[in-house]
Protein backbone atom coordinates (compact mmCIF):
# COMPACT_ATOMS: atom_id res chain seq x y z
CA UNK A 1 0.00 0.00 0.00
CA UNK A 2 1.40 3.38 -0.99
CA UNK A 3 1.61 6.00 1.78
CA UNK A 4 -0.97 8.74 1.41
CA UNK A 5 0.04 11.83 -0.56
CA UNK A 6 0.03 13.84 2.70
CA UNK A 7 2.63 11.56 4.28
CA UNK A 8 5.77 13.55 5.16
CA UNK A 9 7.90 10.80 3.66
CA UNK A 10 7.17 12.09 0.16
CA UNK A 11 8.67 15.48 1.00
CA UNK A 12 11.67 13.72 2.51
CA UNK A 13 12.10 11.75 -0.71
CA UNK A 14 11.74 14.93 -2.78
CA UNK A 15 14.47 16.71 -0.85
CA UNK A 16 16.83 13.74 -0.75
CA UNK A 17 16.54 13.47 3.01
CA UNK A 18 15.13 9.98 2.45
CA UNK A 19 16.66 7.70 -0.17
CA UNK A 20 15.20 4.74 -1.98
CA UNK A 21 17.18 2.11 -3.86
CA UNK A 22 15.72 1.38 -7.28
CA UNK A 23 16.74 0.13 -10.70
CA UNK A 24 13.71 1.72 -12.37
CA UNK A 25 15.26 4.25 -14.76
CA UNK A 26 12.25 6.57 -14.79
CA UNK A 27 12.29 6.77 -10.99
CA UNK A 28 16.08 7.21 -10.87
CA UNK A 29 15.83 10.17 -13.25
CA UNK A 30 12.73 11.66 -11.63
CA UNK A 31 14.40 11.58 -8.23
CA UNK A 32 17.49 13.26 -9.63
CA UNK A 33 15.46 16.06 -11.14
CA UNK A 34 13.24 16.71 -8.13
CA UNK A 35 16.08 16.62 -5.60
CA UNK A 36 18.14 19.10 -7.62
CA UNK A 37 15.09 21.34 -8.10
CA UNK A 38 14.16 21.33 -4.40
CA UNK A 39 17.78 21.96 -3.42
CA UNK A 40 17.75 25.07 -5.62
CA UNK A 41 14.28 26.16 -4.50
CA UNK A 42 12.53 24.72 -1.47
CA UNK A 43 9.20 26.10 -2.73
CA UNK A 44 9.26 23.26 -5.28
CA UNK A 45 9.08 20.59 -2.56
CA UNK A 46 5.31 20.09 -2.41
CA UNK A 47 5.02 19.83 -6.20
CA UNK A 48 7.93 17.41 -6.27
CA UNK A 49 6.41 15.29 -3.52
CA UNK A 50 3.21 15.14 -5.51
CA UNK A 51 5.06 14.00 -8.64
CA UNK A 52 6.74 11.22 -6.72
CA UNK A 53 3.45 10.07 -5.21
CA UNK A 54 1.91 10.07 -8.71
CA UNK A 55 4.80 8.00 -10.08
CA UNK A 56 4.60 5.43 -7.32
CA UNK A 57 0.82 5.22 -7.72
CA UNK A 58 1.07 4.64 -11.46
CA UNK A 59 3.81 2.01 -11.17
CA UNK A 60 2.72 0.42 -7.89
CA UNK A 61 2.71 -3.05 -9.46
CA UNK A 62 6.42 -3.00 -10.24
CA UNK A 63 7.77 -0.94 -7.32
CA UNK A 64 7.15 -3.42 -4.52
CA UNK A 65 10.56 -3.29 -2.91
CA UNK A 66 10.72 0.50 -3.28
CA UNK A 67 7.29 0.89 -1.62
CA UNK A 68 8.29 -1.45 1.20
CA UNK A 69 11.38 0.67 1.78
CA UNK A 70 9.27 3.82 2.08
CA UNK A 71 7.54 2.55 5.19
CA UNK B 1 13.82 -10.82 -34.92
CA UNK B 2 12.14 -7.45 -35.22
CA UNK B 3 15.28 -5.37 -35.81
CA UNK B 4 17.14 -6.04 -39.08
CA UNK B 5 18.84 -4.44 -42.06
CA UNK B 6 16.68 -4.70 -45.17
CA UNK B 7 16.65 -3.42 -48.72
CA UNK B 8 14.44 -0.48 -49.64
CA UNK B 9 12.18 -2.87 -51.52
CA UNK B 10 11.77 -5.17 -48.50
CA UNK B 11 11.08 -2.14 -46.30
CA UNK B 12 8.43 -0.85 -48.72
CA UNK B 13 6.69 -4.25 -48.64
CA UNK B 14 6.48 -4.13 -44.85
CA UNK B 15 5.03 -0.63 -45.02
CA UNK B 16 2.44 -1.72 -47.60
CA UNK B 17 1.57 -4.66 -45.36
CA UNK B 18 0.62 -2.15 -42.66
CA UNK B 19 3.44 -2.93 -40.26
CA UNK B 20 4.34 -0.32 -37.64
CA UNK B 21 7.98 0.58 -38.13
CA UNK B 22 10.76 2.78 -36.86
CA UNK B 23 13.32 3.18 -39.63
CA UNK B 24 16.91 4.31 -39.84
CA UNK B 25 18.88 4.83 -43.03
CA UNK B 26 20.32 7.23 -45.53
CA UNK B 27 17.87 10.04 -46.30
CA UNK B 28 17.87 9.26 -50.00
CA UNK B 29 16.60 5.75 -49.20
CA UNK B 30 13.94 6.86 -46.74
CA UNK B 31 12.66 9.55 -49.13
CA UNK B 32 11.70 6.82 -51.58
CA UNK B 33 9.43 4.94 -49.19
CA UNK B 34 5.64 4.96 -49.42
CA UNK B 35 3.50 6.53 -46.74
CA UNK B 36 2.44 4.30 -43.90
CA UNK B 37 2.74 3.51 -40.23
CA UNK B 38 6.33 4.58 -39.81
CA UNK B 39 8.73 7.19 -38.55
CA UNK B 40 12.36 7.44 -39.54
CA UNK B 41 15.65 9.18 -39.16
CA UNK B 42 18.78 9.55 -41.24
CA UNK B 43 21.91 7.66 -40.20
CA UNK B 44 24.27 5.23 -41.98
CA UNK B 45 25.74 3.44 -38.96
CA UNK B 46 24.22 0.31 -37.47
CA UNK B 47 24.88 -2.79 -35.42
CA UNK B 48 22.96 -5.57 -37.13
CA UNK B 49 22.98 -9.36 -37.38
CA UNK B 50 26.55 -9.44 -38.74
CA UNK B 51 27.80 -6.74 -36.40
CA UNK B 52 28.61 -3.10 -36.92
CA UNK B 53 28.13 -1.79 -40.43
CA UNK B 54 28.09 1.52 -42.21
CA UNK B 55 25.99 1.64 -45.34
CA UNK B 56 23.83 3.99 -47.38
CA UNK B 57 22.30 1.02 -49.22
CA UNK B 58 20.20 -0.60 -46.50
CA UNK B 59 17.48 0.44 -44.07
CA UNK B 60 17.56 -0.61 -40.45
CA UNK B 61 14.02 -1.69 -39.77
CA UNK B 62 12.62 -1.90 -36.26
CA UNK B 63 9.20 -3.51 -36.41
CA UNK B 64 7.08 -2.52 -33.43
CA UNK B 65 5.41 -5.88 -33.00
CA UNK B 66 3.36 -4.68 -30.01
CA UNK B 67 1.61 -2.09 -32.20
CA UNK B 68 -1.06 -2.11 -34.87
CA UNK B 69 -2.56 0.60 -37.02
CA UNK B 70 -5.30 1.15 -34.43
CA UNK B 71 -3.02 1.49 -31.42
CA UNK B 72 -0.62 4.14 -32.70
CA UNK B 73 -0.46 7.84 -33.32
CA UNK B 74 2.30 9.40 -35.42
CA UNK B 75 2.89 13.03 -34.59
CA UNK B 76 5.35 15.73 -35.60
CA UNK B 77 6.37 18.17 -32.88
CA UNK B 78 7.72 21.67 -33.40
CA UNK B 79 9.42 24.03 -30.98
CA UNK B 80 6.06 25.17 -29.57
CA UNK B 81 4.56 21.71 -29.06
CA UNK B 82 7.47 19.44 -28.09
CA UNK B 83 6.96 20.33 -24.45
CA UNK B 84 3.66 18.42 -24.61
CA UNK B 85 5.17 15.15 -25.71
CA UNK B 86 4.87 13.34 -22.40
CA UNK B 87 1.39 14.71 -21.72
CA UNK B 88 0.26 13.48 -25.16
CA UNK B 89 1.93 10.07 -24.79
CA UNK B 90 -0.46 7.22 -24.01
CA UNK B 91 -1.33 6.59 -20.38
CA UNK B 92 -0.13 3.02 -20.84
CA UNK B 93 2.31 2.56 -23.67
CA UNK B 94 5.47 4.09 -24.98
CA UNK B 95 6.75 6.67 -27.41
CA UNK B 96 9.59 6.48 -29.91
CA UNK B 97 10.97 9.93 -30.66
CA UNK B 98 13.48 10.90 -33.34
CA UNK B 99 15.09 14.35 -33.46
CA UNK B 100 17.53 15.73 -36.07
CA UNK B 101 21.01 16.39 -34.75
CA UNK B 102 22.35 19.94 -34.78
CA UNK B 103 18.83 21.40 -34.96
CA UNK B 104 17.23 23.88 -32.59
CA UNK B 105 14.94 21.01 -31.59
CA UNK B 106 17.95 18.92 -30.57
CA UNK B 107 19.13 21.66 -28.22
CA UNK B 108 15.62 22.36 -26.91
CA UNK B 109 14.95 18.72 -26.05
CA UNK B 110 18.40 18.17 -24.56
CA UNK B 111 18.18 21.25 -22.37
CA UNK B 112 14.57 21.14 -21.26
CA UNK B 113 12.96 17.70 -21.70
CA UNK B 114 13.53 16.73 -18.09
CA UNK B 115 11.27 19.61 -17.07
CA UNK B 116 8.41 18.86 -19.48
CA UNK B 117 5.08 18.08 -17.83
CA UNK B 118 4.69 14.34 -17.13
CA UNK B 119 8.26 13.56 -18.17
CA UNK B 120 9.40 10.27 -16.55
CA UNK B 121 5.77 9.22 -16.04
CA UNK B 122 5.58 7.64 -19.51
CA UNK B 123 8.37 5.83 -21.36
CA UNK B 124 9.90 7.92 -24.13
CA UNK B 125 12.80 6.37 -26.05
CA UNK B 126 14.44 7.32 -29.28
CA UNK B 127 17.45 8.78 -30.94
CA UNK B 128 19.08 11.72 -32.60
CA UNK B 129 19.36 11.30 -36.35
CA UNK B 130 22.62 12.09 -38.10
CA UNK B 131 24.66 11.74 -41.27
CA UNK B 132 27.78 10.01 -42.46
CA UNK B 133 30.70 11.69 -40.72
CA UNK B 134 32.17 12.57 -44.14
CA UNK B 135 28.94 14.50 -44.88
CA UNK B 136 29.01 16.66 -41.74
CA UNK B 137 28.53 20.26 -42.74
CA UNK B 138 27.33 19.29 -46.23
CA UNK B 139 24.11 17.41 -45.45
CA UNK B 140 21.71 18.07 -42.58
CA UNK B 141 20.25 15.26 -40.48
CA UNK B 142 16.59 14.52 -41.18
CA UNK B 143 13.59 12.86 -39.57
CA UNK B 144 10.63 11.41 -41.42
CA UNK B 145 6.93 11.35 -40.66
CA UNK B 146 5.91 8.29 -42.63
CA UNK B 147 2.21 8.98 -42.12
CA UNK B 148 2.33 12.35 -43.89
CA UNK B 149 5.40 11.88 -46.07
CA UNK B 150 7.14 14.90 -44.53
CA UNK B 151 10.93 15.06 -44.53
CA UNK B 152 11.90 17.31 -41.63
CA UNK B 153 15.13 18.92 -40.50
CA UNK B 154 13.86 21.24 -37.79
CA UNK B 155 11.22 19.29 -35.87
CA UNK B 156 10.78 15.95 -34.11
CA UNK B 157 8.68 12.94 -35.03
CA UNK B 158 7.05 10.64 -32.53
CA UNK B 159 5.37 7.27 -32.70
CA UNK B 160 3.01 6.91 -29.75
CA UNK B 161 2.02 3.29 -29.03
CA UNK B 162 -0.83 2.36 -26.70
CA UNK B 163 -0.54 -0.96 -24.90
CA UNK B 164 -3.29 -3.08 -23.36
CA UNK B 165 -3.64 -2.99 -19.58
CA UNK B 166 -1.87 -6.29 -19.09
CA UNK B 167 1.35 -5.05 -20.71
CA UNK B 168 3.97 -2.57 -19.56
CA UNK B 169 6.84 -0.84 -21.36
CA UNK B 170 10.12 -0.30 -19.55
CA UNK B 171 13.19 1.59 -20.65
CA UNK B 172 16.56 0.05 -19.86
CA UNK B 173 20.06 1.34 -20.47
CA UNK B 174 23.41 -0.37 -20.77
CA UNK B 175 26.28 1.95 -20.02
CA UNK B 176 29.88 0.78 -20.27
CA UNK B 177 30.96 3.73 -18.18
CA UNK B 178 30.90 4.29 -14.45
CA UNK B 179 32.06 7.27 -12.47
CA UNK B 180 35.78 7.10 -11.82
CA UNK B 181 37.48 8.00 -8.57
CA UNK B 182 38.71 11.40 -9.79
CA UNK B 183 37.69 14.99 -9.15
CA UNK B 184 34.11 16.06 -8.62
CA UNK B 185 33.17 18.60 -11.27
CA UNK B 186 30.11 20.84 -11.19
CA UNK B 187 28.84 23.53 -13.49
CA UNK B 188 26.81 26.59 -12.59
CA UNK B 189 25.17 26.94 -16.01
CA UNK B 190 23.16 24.63 -18.20
CA UNK B 191 24.58 24.16 -21.66
CA UNK B 192 26.31 22.17 -24.36
CA UNK B 193 29.53 23.98 -23.59
CA UNK B 194 31.28 25.16 -20.47
CA UNK B 195 33.92 27.69 -19.62
CA UNK B 196 33.99 27.77 -15.83
CA UNK B 197 33.41 24.90 -13.48
CA UNK B 198 34.07 23.95 -9.90
CA UNK B 199 36.61 21.19 -9.42
CA UNK B 200 36.19 19.82 -5.91
CA UNK B 201 34.57 23.15 -5.08
CA UNK B 202 37.33 25.33 -6.54
CA UNK B 203 36.51 27.56 -9.53
CA UNK B 204 38.53 26.53 -12.55
CA UNK B 205 38.51 27.03 -16.30
CA UNK B 206 37.33 23.68 -17.56
CA UNK B 207 39.34 23.75 -20.83
CA UNK B 208 42.52 24.41 -18.83
CA UNK B 209 41.63 21.58 -16.45
CA UNK B 210 41.00 19.10 -19.28
CA UNK B 211 44.29 20.06 -20.96
CA UNK B 212 46.43 20.07 -17.82
CA UNK B 213 45.04 16.75 -16.64
CA UNK B 214 45.41 15.31 -20.15
CA UNK B 215 41.92 13.82 -19.88
CA UNK B 216 41.07 11.07 -22.36
CA UNK B 217 38.12 12.65 -24.17
CA UNK B 218 36.78 9.22 -25.15
CA UNK B 219 35.81 8.80 -21.50
CA UNK B 220 32.68 10.86 -20.79
CA UNK B 221 31.71 12.80 -17.72
CA UNK B 222 29.37 10.59 -15.69
CA UNK B 223 26.69 11.61 -13.21
CA UNK B 224 25.12 9.22 -10.73
CA UNK B 225 21.33 9.41 -10.99
CA UNK B 226 20.39 7.32 -7.96
CA UNK B 227 22.33 4.38 -9.29
CA UNK B 228 21.89 5.03 -13.02
CA UNK B 229 25.15 6.16 -14.60
CA UNK B 230 24.38 8.98 -17.04
CA UNK B 231 27.03 10.19 -19.51
CA UNK B 232 27.87 13.53 -21.00
CA UNK B 233 30.34 13.00 -23.84
CA UNK B 234 33.15 15.34 -24.77
CA UNK B 235 32.97 16.86 -28.24
CA UNK B 236 35.97 19.19 -28.36
CA UNK B 237 38.23 21.52 -26.42
CA UNK B 238 38.69 25.00 -27.84
CA UNK B 239 42.03 26.07 -26.42
CA UNK B 240 41.72 29.60 -27.84
CA UNK B 241 38.21 30.31 -26.55
CA UNK B 242 38.97 28.24 -23.44
CA UNK B 243 35.71 26.35 -23.69
CA UNK B 244 34.77 22.69 -23.78
CA UNK B 245 31.91 21.44 -25.96
CA UNK B 246 29.81 18.38 -25.18
CA UNK B 247 27.34 16.18 -27.03
CA UNK B 248 24.71 16.72 -24.33
CA UNK B 249 24.25 19.59 -21.91
CA UNK B 250 25.74 19.72 -18.45
CA UNK B 251 23.25 20.67 -15.74
CA UNK B 252 23.80 22.77 -12.63
CA UNK B 253 23.30 20.93 -9.37
CA UNK B 254 24.71 17.67 -10.75
CA UNK B 255 28.07 16.25 -9.67
CA UNK B 256 30.13 14.82 -12.50
CA UNK B 257 33.26 12.69 -12.46
CA UNK B 258 35.05 11.49 -15.52
CA UNK B 259 34.39 7.83 -16.31
CA UNK B 260 36.82 5.14 -15.22
CA UNK B 261 38.64 3.52 -18.15
CA UNK B 262 36.97 0.57 -19.84
CA UNK B 263 38.46 -2.40 -21.63
CA UNK B 264 37.31 -3.85 -24.93
CA UNK B 265 33.89 -2.41 -25.77
CA UNK B 266 32.55 -5.64 -27.27
CA UNK B 267 33.58 -7.75 -24.28
CA UNK B 268 32.12 -5.15 -21.94
CA UNK B 269 28.84 -4.93 -23.88
CA UNK B 270 28.66 -8.73 -24.02
CA UNK B 271 29.00 -8.88 -20.27
CA UNK B 272 26.26 -6.28 -19.79
CA UNK B 273 23.99 -7.53 -22.56
CA UNK B 274 24.23 -11.24 -21.82
CA UNK B 275 21.20 -13.33 -22.53
CA UNK B 276 18.26 -12.92 -24.82
CA UNK B 277 16.24 -9.76 -25.05
CA UNK B 278 13.21 -11.19 -26.78
CA UNK B 279 10.88 -8.59 -25.25
CA UNK B 280 12.80 -5.71 -26.85
CA UNK B 281 10.76 -3.48 -29.13
CA UNK B 282 13.43 -0.86 -29.76
CA UNK B 283 17.16 -0.48 -29.30
CA UNK B 284 19.82 2.04 -30.27
CA UNK B 285 23.41 2.85 -29.38
CA UNK B 286 25.85 5.70 -29.86
CA UNK B 287 28.08 6.55 -32.82
CA UNK B 288 30.85 7.26 -30.30
CA UNK B 289 30.66 3.67 -29.04
CA UNK B 290 30.78 2.54 -32.70
CA UNK B 291 33.93 4.59 -33.32
CA UNK B 292 35.81 4.31 -30.01
CA UNK B 293 34.79 0.67 -29.61
CA UNK B 294 35.74 -0.21 -33.20
CA UNK B 295 32.40 -1.97 -33.56
CA UNK B 296 32.53 -2.42 -37.35
CA UNK B 297 31.93 -6.14 -37.93
CA UNK B 298 31.42 -6.75 -34.20
CA UNK B 299 28.22 -7.30 -32.22
CA UNK B 300 26.81 -6.04 -28.95
CA UNK B 301 24.82 -9.05 -27.78
CA UNK B 302 21.44 -9.22 -29.50
CA UNK B 303 20.62 -5.56 -29.00
CA UNK B 304 20.89 -4.43 -32.60
CA UNK B 305 19.99 -0.96 -33.76
CA UNK B 306 21.13 2.30 -35.31
CA UNK B 307 24.29 3.92 -33.98
CA UNK B 308 23.13 7.44 -33.41
CA UNK B 309 24.12 11.01 -32.73
CA UNK B 310 22.48 10.77 -29.30
CA UNK B 311 20.10 8.43 -27.52
CA UNK B 312 16.83 9.26 -25.83
CA UNK B 313 15.76 7.56 -22.62
CA UNK B 314 13.39 10.23 -21.38
CA UNK B 315 16.30 12.70 -21.58
CA UNK B 316 19.12 12.90 -24.08
CA UNK B 317 21.92 10.45 -23.29
CA UNK B 318 25.39 9.90 -24.75
CA UNK B 319 27.52 6.81 -25.30
CA UNK B 320 24.73 4.57 -24.00
CA UNK B 321 22.82 1.59 -25.34
CA UNK B 322 19.13 2.26 -24.82
CA UNK B 323 16.42 -0.33 -25.24
CA UNK B 324 12.74 -0.69 -24.48
CA UNK B 325 11.03 -3.89 -23.43
CA UNK B 326 7.34 -4.71 -23.33
CA UNK B 327 6.32 -7.40 -20.90
CA UNK B 328 3.11 -8.76 -19.41
CA UNK B 329 2.10 -7.76 -15.90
Amino acid sequence: MIPDKSNAGWRDLATGKKKVVTDNLGLQMLLKRVVSKTAANSAETDKAAGELHEFFTKYEKILGKEIAALK
Amino acid sequence: MNRVLLTIEQTAELIKAGKVLSLAGDENLLKGLPKGNWIGGSIPYFVAEDGGKQTKESVFVTEITEATNSTIKIQSYDMDTIKNIAVEAPDNGFTILIIPALSAMHAEYANHARDYDAMFMKPIVGWISGVHLDDLGKVTPKVFNGATGEVIENAAVALHVTLPENKLAMIKILNLFKQGEGDVITFSELGFSAEKCLVNGVETNFADYVTEKKLDLALPLVADYNGAQINTSFQAVDANAKTVAFYAPVFPGIEYRQAAPVGDYVSEFDALASGSHAATQFSCNCILNYLYGKLEGRKTGDLNGPMTFGEIAYQLLNQTLVYLEVTEH
